[in-house]
């Protein structure tokens, strides 16, 4: 089968699938007694699939392209995960809308769509996922022409979706640091540690010149702004709702990759919480790693940035 | 002119003589929705197949048939093609298939399978890759934009070449694959779209495997296996395609049907167990032809009363009260394209004549098992009324009209039957000998002598037991736990409960030993009863007749039951 893929395989790449398979998937399939429902992007060789597999119960993935998608359905076959899967084709900002969307607008929006993908989708949205891995090949914000940011209404869908069962899941996610709207990524910055400086007394003066700075040594300017904005923003849209961790975040090559975690926010009053600012601090001073390929081997290495007190 | 030297002229065909329009021949009516799609899938058997052959090994993988949100996908791990088969796959009735060796059965024959979706769809993509080449090969041929481009201007080559593509692919040594995907149709879109409407002709037409929940499951598989016909796992969407049949079914049978002592078509089935099958569910019932696994035709193939050129069948009502397959194994036997019906030939001939003849014996023998069922099924309802009638204690006792009546019918019935099983079925036509062939059955026969037997001994000892004791109430027991002396008086009726009352409850056995007769204390009642009956047989009877002691015998044998239930 043709191996073209947007997503050229790394040995990176492996090492992280590795890695969650084991401190993440694992643990997390043992901790909920039952195997995970994932949602994803696995391309045609499914290699996240195909390692994770025997930790999942239900596989749902997204693939626009018709060819890629013929590949992978073969590949699907081929490892075995054929009967869990529902594939669909199309794009996913669209896929998410549905899934995100109550119950009428849902069934209006496949009624417009060829029988087969309808289904398909109302499959899709039939349960809540334990499991995203959100593995995009450009970058988080990426505004278009509008100013508007496909996967930053991606991540709203998504985690409005998931808010509807309030049941715990874990994302993960991939994006690349070639990016554009750099000024939005430090408004987002500025705002937020004005914020936590608010709130809750914070000194952010030390954090603010990191992560704005031009230059940090081995740390590209657009690699702070997503290790800064993804999971924050991931927090402020999921927080009313969820209680947001960051389990682990590394960077390689160009791509800046997270784990997070969502649980469900216990003790929401009607009118909703404000986001709570240690978690943002928990969340801002999560370790990230570099990972990288020196003579064959992975070798692995901390990215420092200050401390959030 | 005659006689006149002739010179020939160097000359050949070209394509430009050839008419675009000729292709509309392959676009017009000559496959239905269903076709198409087998056609595609009988290219993924074959390839199936020829892997097998050149590698001795099974494909473990299924062929996977996909819905996609504009069209449909056809998937299999075969032989795949390298770049001249890939080349070749655009020819138009010129299988590359004809020209391989013989020793592998193919389904295909006719080089048109390609083509099959061309009034059907937009585009066919076709991406291929064969075991040990670095390259593979995706062909696009855009059907619609050659239909529309069809005149009597053009000729072929002006159709077709515009609009057919081929590329090569970076491939894996290991791969060996052909993806077809038909985009975008054109005519019957809802179908090719619909997962129970496509599931629901691969489950009929295509060799999948037998539904692993089928009663005879196991049988079927074994049959096959033995007589070497493949089936293929084959895949909607993920979900397995199995052949299912109703499992309301019983005797698993298979035979060879034989024309001049040649095998023509292997053959399994089973009969239902009550009535007439009704497809529900997926489930298949009646015969199909299957030849290298696909299926000719449809449910019941020649199976009508009347068929042209043919001798009328008999009754021709039966097929669906059975499941099976007959598999085609003289490869003189040849589908037509469409595979709805043979190549005309002597032999097809005289197949459907067989075939008729055994759906013929397959329609009698169903009557006669129907016959049968319903023989004693009544059987078992009336034997069932006698035996309640006699552990209540007849006939010990009197009965009642509403029984007498309806051991008469239930006498008449018997006796009926036994009439019928014995006529001579010689002479008569399959459809008036069913009945008699059902009532002579084995079961049916012993049932019916085992129920004369009860009713011989009810009515002799009813007419006995009449004589001894005369009453208007039809309500009154035979007086076995009563001092006789109560019954014989006529002034005399016991407040009892009526028979039919007390059959509802327990039965309680009458007593023999504790009740009196008269002044004659200590005598049994069983003693006292059976001198009073030899009393009365002999002045009944003639003094010589065997049947004094028969009844005699007959009545010592209910008393010695009766007398156990104490």
């Amino acid at each position: 089968m043709s191996e073209f893929s947007p997503f050229p395989e790394s040995e990176q790449k492996a090492y992280l699938r590795r890695h969650h398979l084991v401190k993440h998937i694992g643990p997390y399939r043992e901790a909920i007694g039952h195997k995970l429902s994932y949602f994803g992007l696995p391309s045609s060789q499914m290699y996240d699939v195909d390692l994770w597999k025997r930790d999942l119960g239900r596989i749902t993935a997204v693939e626009r392209d018709a060819d890629v998608a013929l590949a992978l359905l073969r590949t699907a076959t081929r490892i075995g995960v054929r009967s869990i899967l529902t594939l669909l084709e199309t794009d996913i900002t669209q896929a998410a809308r549905v899934l995100a969307a109550d119950e009428d607008d849902a069934k209006l929006s496949v009624s417009k769509l060829a029988a087969p993908l309808a289904k398909q989708i109302l499959d899709a949205r039939s349960a809540a996922y334990d499991l995203f891995n959100i593995d995009l090949c450009g970058g988080f914000l990426y505004p278009d022409s509008r100013g508007e940011s496909e996967y930053e209404k991606l991540m709203r869908y998504l985690v409005s979706f998931q808010s509807r069962h309030r049941q715990p899941f874990m994302m993960m996610v991939t994006f690349n640091t070639r990016d554009r709207g750099i000024n939005e990524y430090r408004k987002f910055i500025v705002e937020t540690l004005a914020f936590l400086s608010t709130m809750a007394g914070t000194d952010t003066n030390d954090i603010e010149r990191y992560y704005l700075a031009k230059k940090v040594q081995g740390q590209p300017p657009s690699l702070r702004n997503l290790r800064f904005c993804v999971p924050c923003y991931l927090h402020k849209i999921a927080s009313e709702k969820f209680e947001v961790r960051v389990l682990s975040q590394w960077f390689y090559k160009t791509f800046y990759h997270a784990v997070l975690f969502f649980e469900p926010r216990q003790g929401t009053g009607l009118l909703g919480n404000w986001p709570p600012p240690d978690e943002i601090k928990a969340v801002l001073n999560t370790p990230l790693r570099h990972v990288s390929l020196q003579d064959g081997e992975i070798i692995l290495k901390l990215l420092e940035a200050p401390e959030v007190a | 002119m005659s006689g006149q030297p002739q010179k020939r002229i160097n000359d050949e065909f070209k394509i430009e003589d050839v008419g675009s329009s000729l292709l509309n021949e392959l676009a017009k009516g000559l496959y239905t929705a269903e076709a198409v799609l087998r056609e595609y899938i009988q290219n993924a058997v074959d390839a199936h197949r020829q892997w097998e052959g050149e590698t001795g090994s099974r494909v473990e993988l299924p062929i996977q048939v996909e819905l996609r949100p504009n069209g449909i996908s056809i998937l299999d791990s075969g032989i795949g093609m390298n770049e001249m088969e890939a080349r070749n796959v655009k020819a138009v009735a010129v299988s590359p298939k004809r020209n391989q060796q013989e020793q592998i059965e193919l389904t295909g024959h006719k080089g048109v399978g390609i083509w099959a979706g061309l009034s059907f769809f937009e585009k066919l993509t076709l991406q291929t890759s064969r075991k040990g080449e670095a390259k593979g090969y995706k062909i696009e041929i855009h059907f619609k934009r050659i239909l529309e481009s069809i005149s009597e201007k053009t000729h072929i080559g002006a159709a077709l070449n515009p609009n057919y593509e081929i590329y090569e692919l970076a491939e894996d040594l290991e791969s060996h694959y052909t993806d077809i995907t038909l985009t975008n149709p054109t005519k019957d879109s809802e179908w090719f779209l619909n997962p129970e409407k496509v599931a629901d002709a691969l489950r009929r037409i295509v060799p999948c495997q037998i539904d692993p929940n089928f009663v005879f499951h196991n049988e079927v598989v074994e049959w096959q296996q033995k007589n070497r016909f493949e089936t293929f796992i084959v895949e909607l969407n993920g979900d397995p395609v199995y052949r299912d049949y109703s499992s309301a079914v019983e005797d698993f049978t298979h035979e060879t049907l034989t024309i001049n002592d040649i095998s023509v078509a292997e053959v399994w089935y089973a009969i239902s167990k009550r009535k007439m099958l009704k497809p529900n569910a997926g489930q298949l019932v009646g015969f199909r032809i299957i030849q290298s696994g696909f299926v000719i035709g449809d449910t019941n193939p020649y199976s009508a009363r009347k068929l042209s050129g043919f001798g009328e069948l008999s009754v021709g009502e039966y097929p669906n009260w059975y499941v099976g397959e007959i598999y085609i194994v003289n490869p003189e036997l040849r589908p037509n394209l469409p595979r709805t019906d043979f190549e005309d030939s002597e032999l097809q001939r005289k197949f459907v004549q067989k075939l008729r003849e055994w759906y013929d014996e397959r329609d009698v023998y169903c009557r006669v098992l129907s016959q049968k069922r319903e023989c004693l099924e009544r059987y078992r309802s009336d034997d069932t009324y006698i035996q309640s009638l006699l552990l209540a204690g007849a006939p010990l006792f009197p009965l009642t009209n509403t029984d007498r009546t309806r051991l008469s019918e239930i006498d008449a019935y018997l006796r009926k039957d036994e009439i019928t099983a014995k006529e001579d079925k010689r002479g008569r036509a399959p459809k008036s000998t069913a009945h008699i062939d059902g009532r002579r059955d084995r079961d049916v026969s012993k049932l019916r002598k085992s129920m004369l037997a009860k009713l011989g001994d009810l009515f002799v000892g009813e007419a006995v037991s009449s004589d001894i004791v005369t009453s208007s109430d039809e309500n009154i027991r035979f007086p076995l736990e009563y001092p006789i002396s109560e019954i014989v008086d006529d002034n005399a009726k016991p407040n009892i409960a009526s028979r039919s009352e007390k059959r509802k409850t327990d039965f309680e056995p009458p007593s023999t030993t504790q009740k009196s007769y008269g002044g004659d204390i200590g005598q049994s009642i069983t003693d006292v009863f059976l001198s009073l009956l030899e009393e009365v047989l002999r002045e009944k009877l003639p003094s010589d007749s065997n049947l004094q002691e028969d009844i005699l015998t007959t009545f010592q044998r209910r008393l010695a039951i009766m007398t156990d239930y104490e």
